[in-house]
């Protein structure tokens, strides 16, 4: 596999990102595709991870937009249990912040705002 | 926490102050404040199912509405005669809300803290 | 009580006409910029008749319009400041 700055190959296709590792095109991902961000994110996936990483995509799919993370905290807590329903255990997932890394890994562009 | 109240005064597409009005609601409500929005007169345009903005190169914040509930954006008003002037009073619209006379608008109007016009 | 603000002619926007059907009795309409353009015209005129209203005195003059416009109440940028601290709030429509 090579890396490029702005592209990384997967099945002998270039995967076009912009400089800081976004996707350019929302429909070139698959899941093979977030393991290989998270790679370079340094973050191995596990069922917790892609509970927030779906939920991400299909908020983007549903409504053209990254969720804010309060958005983003209330709905965790709703689908995992209030316990797990704060920014806390977001970052605890994803250290360089949740909003940021997790549509990263989703596929979506960098959020207008990291709120 | 600030009442804040936001006017659709302008159709979509044509100018960014609908894209912006809605970012600054999403935003507004990400900062835990009362949001409330109110669509007059041409701004009614908003509510119309089934856009492309994407055909005349513009993005689809439209969508974007139906993230309102998720950020706790429960006050979405539309002046009735507006709706009626636009032949959408009975037809089926984008978001729950609520059709309110010009006299209720006014009533909220002087309720909020803030009122913003896009 | 408040102070909507207009700043476009109603031959280019909507702003007044808009203004104009969810203010409230008590309310203030302050004219600038191209907006003081609408009292020359007998519709409007009409329309503001039974308002308290306000415009901008630069904006007159510098339309040269002043004579034109001698009966309204015109307010210099202080006395706009001091007018929008009379009233609850501002809506610039």
């Amino acid at each position: 596999m090579t890396y490029t700055e702005n592209s990384f190959e997967y099945n002998q296709i270039q995967i076009q990102t912009d400089h800081q590792g976004y996707l350019k095109n929302v429909t070139d991902w698959n899941t093979d595709i977030a393991e290989i961000i998270a790679q370079k994110e340094q973050i191995a996936l596990s069922p917790a991870h892609w509970e927030v990483i779906n939920f991400v995509r299909d908020f983007y799919l549903e409504f053209k937009t990254s969720p804010a993370i309060r958005v983003l905290v209330k709905a965790i807590g709703i689908k995992l249990g209030a316990d797990k329903g704060n920014s806390k255990y977001l970052y605890t997932l994803f250290p360089i912040g949740p909003a940021k890394q997790a549509t990263k890994i989703a596929g979506l562009p960098k959020p207008a705002k990291c709120l | 926490m600030k009442k804040l109240t936001i006017i659709f005064r302008r159709a979509p597409h044509g100018t960014p102050h609908g894209r912006e009005a809605l970012d600054l609601a999403l935003l507004s409500a990400s900062f835990e404040q009362e949001v409330s929005l109110i669509f007059v007169d041409e701004g009614v345009l908003n509510l119309v199912k089934m856009q492309h903005p994407e055909l005349v190169g513009a993005k689809d914040f439209i969508a974007t509405f139906g993230a309102l509930p998720l950020y706790d954006v429960d006050t979405v008003l539309a002046c009735k005669t507006s709706l009626l002037e636009y032949g959408l009073d009975k037809a089926e619209l984008t978001m729950k809300l609520t059709q309110v006379s010009p006299a209720e608008i006014t009533q909220h109007l002087a309720d909020a803290d803030e009122v913003l016009v896009f | 009580m408040i102070l909507h603000h207009i700043q476009t002619s109603p031959a280019q926007d909507n702003a007044l006409a808009t203004c104009l059907r969810y203010i409230d009795k008590q309310d203030t309409v302050l004219l600038s910029g191209n907006a003081v353009n609408a009292l020359l015209l007998n519709t409007w005129q009409h329309e503001l008749a039974q308002r308290r209203i306000f415009i901008l005195e630069e904006d007159v003059k510098a339309r040269g319009l002043t004579e034109r416009l001698s009966q309204f109440n015109f307010i210099n940028y202080e006395q706009f400041v001091q007018e929008t601290l009379h009233h609850d709030k501002v809506i610039s429509w």
